[in-house]
Parts: C-alpha cells; structure tokens; sequence
C-alpha cells in the first residue's frame, strides 16, 4: 500500500510539474498570440487642415505590437521629419493591448490637397499597410493671429469652443532667456495646465508654431505635479526642451498641443418631467459623455534674435555658442617618431553641441594630423559633453609635447569670444637612428615582407622598392608576382566538404566507443551474461560433436557430448561448476519423470553396461536434450 | 551460333573501353580546361601587375576585378587588388580587400603589414584589444577550427582504441584522451571569436556619418571613417545598425560599406 502511495505521488508530482510548466508557457505564449492576431496599423493626422507656414503632426499608431520598424511617410509636396516614438499599453476588461505610436511633423511646400500614401510597417518579418490619409494645406497665415493664452477647438472629432476650452486648461512656456543669438540654443520650460477632474488625453508632442523657431529637444514624458496659479490648484504637466533661433530679429514664441478632454453632453428635457435617467448618478453610469478634441496654445513669447558680432571673433570660431570646459589627454606618451598618438579632447559644458567641432592644434609645424571624429552625450537642458578622437603623428626627432589644442566659442551671457587653450604634453619619444620617419617605416615593412618572400618575389620587392617614390603606396611592401590557387569565394572551413566529412568520421569513432563502453559496462555489472553466451557457445559445439557422432555412428562420443551438454547447462542455472553435475544432482533437483533425469539416467546406465543403444533411440535422446535444455535457458 | 556470339563480344568490349577511357577523357579534357584558365589568369594576373608598376592604378584594379569575376580569388590576387586601391587613396576598399586577403592568408607578413599601414596612414586606430582578443588574434579562425577538429579527432580515435582494449598502456590513453579533450574545448571557443569577425564589413564611402535612427534626416549620431570595420546587426529599409571597432553604434546606408566575407564569385 505504501508502495503505491509512492508511486502516485512520484507520479503525481511528476504530472504535476509538467502541467505546470505546460500552464507557464501557456500564460506566456497566449497573449502573444492574441496580440500578435490583432495587429493593426493606422495613420492619423492632426491637424486634417493647416496652414502652409504651420506643421502638422502625423501619427502611426500599430496597436497589438511592442516594437515595429515604419518606413517614412511618403506624399509629393509634403516633408516629414521623424520625431520619436511612444508607447502605450491598456488593460480593458481583462484584454491587455499595445500599442505603440511613431510622430512626424509634417510640413507642406505649397497649399492645396495632399494624400499621405500608406505607410508600410515591418513587424516580426510581416508588412502591414495604413490606409492613406488625405490632408488641405491653407495659404499661410500671420502666426500671431492664433497665438494668446487660449485653447483653439481641434478640426477633427467634435469641437469645443474656445471659452470652454480655456477652462479645461493652457499652456505657459518660459525660455531661459528672451534675448538670443541666431545658432544659440536656449533651454526652456513648457507647462501645460489642466484644471482637477478633467479626463484629458494628450494626443501629441507639444510643438513649436511658426518657422522663426527650431525645436532642438524636448522631453519625451513630462513630469507631473499639482500647482496653484492666481489661487487655483491645476494639475501641471512639466517638459524641458531647448530651441534655437533660425534668424535675427524680433519675433514671438508660441508653442501649442493638442488634446482630448471628455465632456459631458447635455440631455434634452423630458416635456413630460423629470426622467430617472436625467438623474447624474444614472447619467454617470450610463457614459453619457463624449470626446472633444482641442488644442493648447501658449501664450506669445517675444523673443529678441540677435546676430553674432564679427568683432574680435577668432579664426577658428566654428559657431559654438555658450559655455564650454576643455580637457585633453594623449596616449602613448613614449613612443617614437612615426608612431601615431591618440588625443582625446572632451568639451563639457552648456550649448549649441550640434555646431561644435574639434579643437585644433596650435602649432602644427612637424606634425601629421588626422581628421577627428568626435560623439555627443547629452545631459538634457542643453548640457552636454562631446568627445573627440584625433590622430597625431610626430614627424620628426626632438619633438618634447603635444602642442596646445585650442577652441573658440561665443559666450552669450559675457556677450564675447572666449578662446580656451590645453597646456602641452610632455612626450618623450624615443631617438632612433633614421632621422626619416618615411625610411624608418619602410626599413620596417620590409623587415616584415622579405621573411615571407623567395628570391623570386625579392627581384618584385626590387621592383616595388623602385616604384616606391612614384605613387601614394610607396611604404608597402611589393606585389606578389604569382596569383597562387583561384578559388571560387572565400569559405570558412566548416562549410568545406572534408572538415565535415572528417568530423563526421570522428563522430562516428565516438559512437562506436561509447556504444562498446556501454557494453563493457553492462557486462561488469551482470557476469551471467557472458556466462551464459559461453555455455550457448558449448552447447552448439555439443550438439554439432553428437550429431557428427550420430552420422559415423560412434556411441561413446555421442554419450560423452551428450552428457557434457546437460552438464553445462544445468551447471549454468542451477550455479555449478558443468563437471561437477552429476546424476545425484538431477535427481535431487529434477522431478522422477523429468525428460533430462530419464536421458541422463538412459545414457549413464548404457555407459557402465557397454550397451549400443539403437540409432532411433539416439536420436530421440537428441532431439529431447535440445528440446529440454533451451526450456531450462 | 558463332556468328551471334562475335557481334555481341565486340559489343561488350566496346562497351568495356567506352566505360574505362570516358571518365578519363573527361577527367583529361576538365584538368586541360582548369589549366588553361590557370595560364589565362596568371597572364591578366602579370599584365595587371605591370599596370600597377607603370603607375596606372585604376586600370590594375579593374584587370585584377576582372580576374575575380571570371576565376575566382586568391590571396595574392586580393592582396594586389588591396595595393592597388590603397596606391589609388581608396582607403574603403583597400582595407576590405586586405581583409579578405587576411582570411585566406592568416600569416602573411605583407597583407597584415600593409594592412596596418594603410589603417595607419588613414588615421584609423584601434582601442586596445582584450587578452583573449590578443591571444584568438594569434591565429585565424580556420586555423583554430582545424586544431580544434583534429584533436577532437584525436580524441574519439583514442577513445576508440580504449574501448576495444587493444594493446597495453591504458593510462596513458586515458592521458592523451583527457589531453585531446581539453585541447579541443580550449580552441573551439578561440575559432569561433575568430569567425566572428568573419561578420564585418567595412566602411567604404569617405564622410559616412552614423545616424541616430534609420532615416535620411535623422540626427548624426557621429562621422565614420572610411576603411573602418563595423559590425551589422538589424536592418530597416536602406539602413543598418551598426557597431564600430570602436564601440559606437548608429544606423549606416547599406551601400556605405561592404561584408568582408560575402566574396561569392561576381
């Protein structure tokens, strides 16, 4: 009983862990497979309608997937410009969808209609398609006429007007500074107000209105915190951005957004009293709302753009604007003439990154200098540090430091050119006996060449070395004179047919090892194996020795085999030594009438009385051994 | 009944040298043409070669382009090639055939010197490598794979012999089993480091700047010099994501630059 409590635990346990991992895969697998059922992809633009000196904002949305490769938007007259990306995943009714959505701005050459084409999108190897979005460009109208502290109803949905939109909420940017220079980029906050238990949603990024302005960065999630303004709480959401100037002059700075807020409709008048569903309990319960689009517009900013002064400003000025810090470091300080040097040179500070390049060397005299390539890490409000690589090679003897680097930027704050200067590095290269850096490089590629060359390909080295003054390769070591075994392409050698023919060979050889170690295994843990194919073995060698003797006839051969036969294998079962069975053996362990006991007994008695027995009864007695001793196998 | 047989017996030993002297005929006829293609590649080889020495580079690297889309490549022709577009300050190219050279002849002194001269003079230097980088580094990747493959080769032969307990000294087999086995897990990880390198391409185009997303007006996310290597990874459109020797990473059109080992015969 207790034995099979065991077993059906062990069981148990057993199914149960396999239910379990199948439950594991299924809760994980099962809405993968239903989102990925659902994908869908849509296209949507907001503003259907805008004006030509505005921007729209294009959407597409693929819901029922977390990551999808789009390609750009296509539409003649119109420019995209990708903007980023944003993800939303929602839990209705037990269902859980994805969806993720990717911003453009559009902008339009020239008014007049326009058709967006379908947007392919890429999702695990599969295409699927937008609908194509139709869309009117208005001629360009004066930006400030839409500007003020006040909310505009959105074009699509069903709108709201503008006194009720400026109660739901508005937008406040505040740049760092009023006053900029063209190229500068300034930092700003953008909040955006929504009076308490509104139900808004924000269908876009917010954006700048009017070309006058270049949105360079912004946050991708505000931050959200409760606010009071002249008195009133508001729930505020907070951005920080930076924005560049286009052009000098004066010009206002307005940004907008749009959104989505839930209204709720008013229900007609019951002429006959009051209904139970103009009740506000019922009429909340019963979704007796509905969806409104608008747009935030921020108040008018004016902002003054001035132009660089030309006064005073450096040669090497390459447009950065701001404040910047200078670190340099060069490494290895302590090779030779030739060698090349790595400087690492990184600007940290607060600016217009995009438009600074590398510092230069001061005084270049002697020197073998690399373009420099060089990578941006922003840190957000236009802090940044960019980090550049350059390659310097000393050319000649003597030479103590790396020169000093320099880099010239505009401080606008200070309203002056700053030049910054790194000190020199000490180097301390080593003296060697060629004072041409040329010479001693080609001492070395030749060093190099002339341990894989035959004196044939000396003669072509010869001929390199001749060569050598009258083109940009002159350092290289020669040509090879012999083009060598063509080959179709270039294959690693698992693809080739040998190595896999060999490794197959191997393979095999380990097969066959492990298939005779399992064997040997098997035959030292149960030695009756080989036991008893050892006596199979014997027995057959009797029983072709008896029938021989049957043939000639020859009776005392017959005997003697016959009777070693029922030796072997009865000493095999019953754990004796063969020689040692003998007739007491069978008659203590075999029952009176048993077959082997009677032929066994027959052939010992005819033995000691030298009877012949008949050529019948012989083979009668054989054929009853081999009968009696396979049951006892 | 003897004028049956005689027809039929002419028949089977026209039959018989037919089945013995085709197979040779062919065998012939194929080594005649293989070696006619050989000369034939030897002289364009040697033509493009005295085009290189009289100074005309572009001509050389169209005569040795020529050989490799109608025989195939070699080491020496790829070499050659690689010389001739470094001669011809093609920076891109010269580094990729170098490369491709590289595989073929991983201990030649001239491609990997030249090599490093051209990456050299072109200013593209390289972080230094890691300790297993260095030590993989000392030999190719096909070279470590065929280590690796004869000691596990070793290995299931003396496992073999082992098993079928054949002669004496098994502690010594048990050893040099044990020694085939370790052999083989040591260089196994070194080939396949080794190939994958055999998955980088090398930037072409001169002034390719890396993108921060696949698209044309898409942020730079940093410039790229031509020749150097770059590892692809996803694709979108026209765009790869890439990784530099360096460790940057960005989106790179695909025409900027070429797979290293995707030599197939043009």
């Amino acid at each position: 009983m207790r034995g099979m409590m065991t077993l059906f635990s062990l069981y148990s346990r057993r199914y149960m862990r396999n239910w379990l991992v199948v439950a594991l895969l299924c809760a994980v697998f099962f809405p993968a497979i239903a989102l990925a059922a659902e994908i869908q992809v849509e296209a949507t633009l907001q503003p259907g309608k805008f004006s030509k000196d505005q921007a729209a904002r294009f959407i597409v949305t693929v819901i029922g997937a977390r990551s999808a490769e789009p390609d750009m938007p296509v539409a003649q007259g119109l420019h995209f410009t990708y903007q980023g990306q944003s993800s939303q995943t929602s839990w209705v009714n037990g269902n859980i969808t994805s969806s993720i959505s990717y911003n453009f701005l559009v902008q339009a050459d020239k008014a007049g209609d326009f058709t967006i084409a379908p947007v392919k999108v890429s999702i695990d190897g599969k295409t699927y398609t937008s609908k194509p979005v139709q869309c009117t460009v208005l001629p360009a109208q004066n930006s400030g006429q839409a500007g003020g502290n006040s909310s505009r109803s959105g074009t699509t949905g069903v709108p709201l007007g503008a006194d009720e939109s400026k109660k739901i909420g508005f937008l406040r940017i505040m740049p760092e500074t009023e006053r900029m220079y063209s190229g500068q980029v300034v930092p700003f906050t953008l909040k955006a107000y929504f009076t308490p238990g509104r139900r808004v949603t924000l269908k876009s990024t917010p954006r700048l209105s009017g070309e006058n302005f270049l949105l360079q960065s912004l946050d991708e999630e505000p931050q959200q915190q409760q606010e009071q303004v002249n008195g009133t709480v508001y729930t505020a959401l907070t951005w920080q951005g930076t924005l560049a100037a286009v052009k000098e002059g004066s010009f206002p700075l307005i940004m907008e957004m749009d959104a989505e807020v839930l209204v709720r409709s008013r229900s007609r008048r019951d002429p006959f009293g009051s209904s139970l569903l103009d009740d506000p309990f019922f009429s909340g319960i019963l979704g007796n709302y509905s969806r409104r689009d608008i747009t935030l517009i921020s108040k008018e900013q004016e902002m003054t753009v001035l132009d660089l002064p030309t006064e005073n400003q450096p040669d090497n000025f390459s447009g950065a604007i701001g404040t910047f810090s200078l670190a340099v470091a060069a490494s290895p300080l302590d090779g030779k003439a030739g060698d090349p040097i790595t400087v690492k040179m990184q600007l940290e500070g607060k600016g217009n990154f995009a438009l600074v390049q590398a510092p230069d060397l001061k005084e270049k005299a002697g020197w073998k200098v690399y373009p420099a390539s060089g990578t941006v890490q922003d840190l957000g409000a236009g802090k940044g540090i960019k980090t550049f690589e350059q390659a310097l090679i000393p050319k000649q003897q003597g030479i103590t430091a790396v020169p000093s680097m320099r880099f010239s930027y505009f401080d606008p704050q200070a309203e002056e050119y700053v030049t910054l200067s790194s000190d020199p590095i000490p180097l301390s290269l080593e003296t060697a006996p060629d004072q041409s850096v040329g010479q001693s490089t080609l001492q070395t590629e030749k060093k190099q060449a002339s341990a894989a060359l035959s004196d044939q390909q000396k003669d072509t080295q010869a001929i390199g070395g001749q060569i050598a003054g009258t083109h940009p390769g002159q350092h290289l070591a020669p040509l090879h004179p012999d083009v060598g075994k063509l080959i179709p392409a270039i294959q690693p050698l698992y693809q080739k047919l040998w190595f896999q023919l060999l490794m197959v060979f191997a393979l095999f050889c380990l097969l066959i090892a492990l298939v005779l170690y399992l064997k040997q295994q098997r035959l030292a843990r149960d030695p009756s194996i080989l036991r008893r194919k050892k006596v199979q073995e014997h027995l057959a060698l009797h029983y072709e020795e008896m029938n021989r003797a049957l043939a000639i006839p020859d009776q005392e051969t017959f005997h003697q085999h016959c009777r070693a036969a029922i030796q072997q294998r009865t000493g095999e079962a019953w754990g004796l030594a063969p020689e040692a069975v003998t007739l007491a053996d069978l008659e203590q362990r075999l029952p009176a009438e048993a077959p082997l006991r009677v032929v066994f007994t027959r052939l010992e008695q005819s033995g000691y009385a030298g009877e012949q027995l008949p050529q019948a009864e012989l083979e009668e007695i054989l054929q009853t051994t081999k009968n009696e001793l396979d049951k006892l196998a | 009944m003897k004028r049956n047989i005689l027809p039929s017996m002419l028949l089977r030993v026209l039959l018989r040298i037919v089945q013995v002297a085709l197979p040779a005929i062919i065998l012939g006829l194929s080594t005649l043409v293989i070696a006619g293609e050989q000369e034939n590649a030897a002289a364009l080889f040697e033509q493009a070669n005295i085009s290189f020495t009289q100074g005309e580079f572009e001509q050389a690297i169209a005569q040795y382009s020529n050989i490799i889309s109608k025989q195939g490549v070699s080491a020496s022709l790829l070499y050659n090639l690689a010389n001739s577009y470094a001669a011809a300050g093609e920076v891109g190219q010269a580094v990729l055939n170098y490369e491709r050279a590289r595989h073929l002849a991983p201990g030649d002194a001239d491609i990997q010197g030249n090599l490093e001269q051209v990456r050299k003079d072109a200013g593209l230097y390289r972080d230094d490598q890691a300790l297993h980088r260095r030590l993989a580094g000392l030999l190719g990747a096909d070279q470590w794979l065929l280590i690796a493959g004869c000691a596990f080769l070793f290995f299931s032969l003396s496992a073999l012999l082992a098993s079928l307990r054949t002669g004496k000294g098994g502690n010594g087999k048990s050893w040099l089993m044990t020694g085939a086995l370790i052999l083989c897990l040591l260089t196994l990880p070194l080939a396949f480091l080794r190939y994958q390198d055999w998955k980088v391409g090398v930037v072409l185009a001169e002034d390719t700047h890396l993108l921060i997303s696949p698209f044309a007006d898409a942020t730079l996310a940093g410039d790229i010099k031509a020749g150097r290597l770059v590892r692809p990874g996803k694709e979108h459109g026209y765009y790869v994501l890439v990784e530099t020797e360096n460790g940057k990473t960005g989106w790179l059109a695909k025409e900027s630059f070429a797979l290293v080992v995707e030599l197939v015969k043009e």
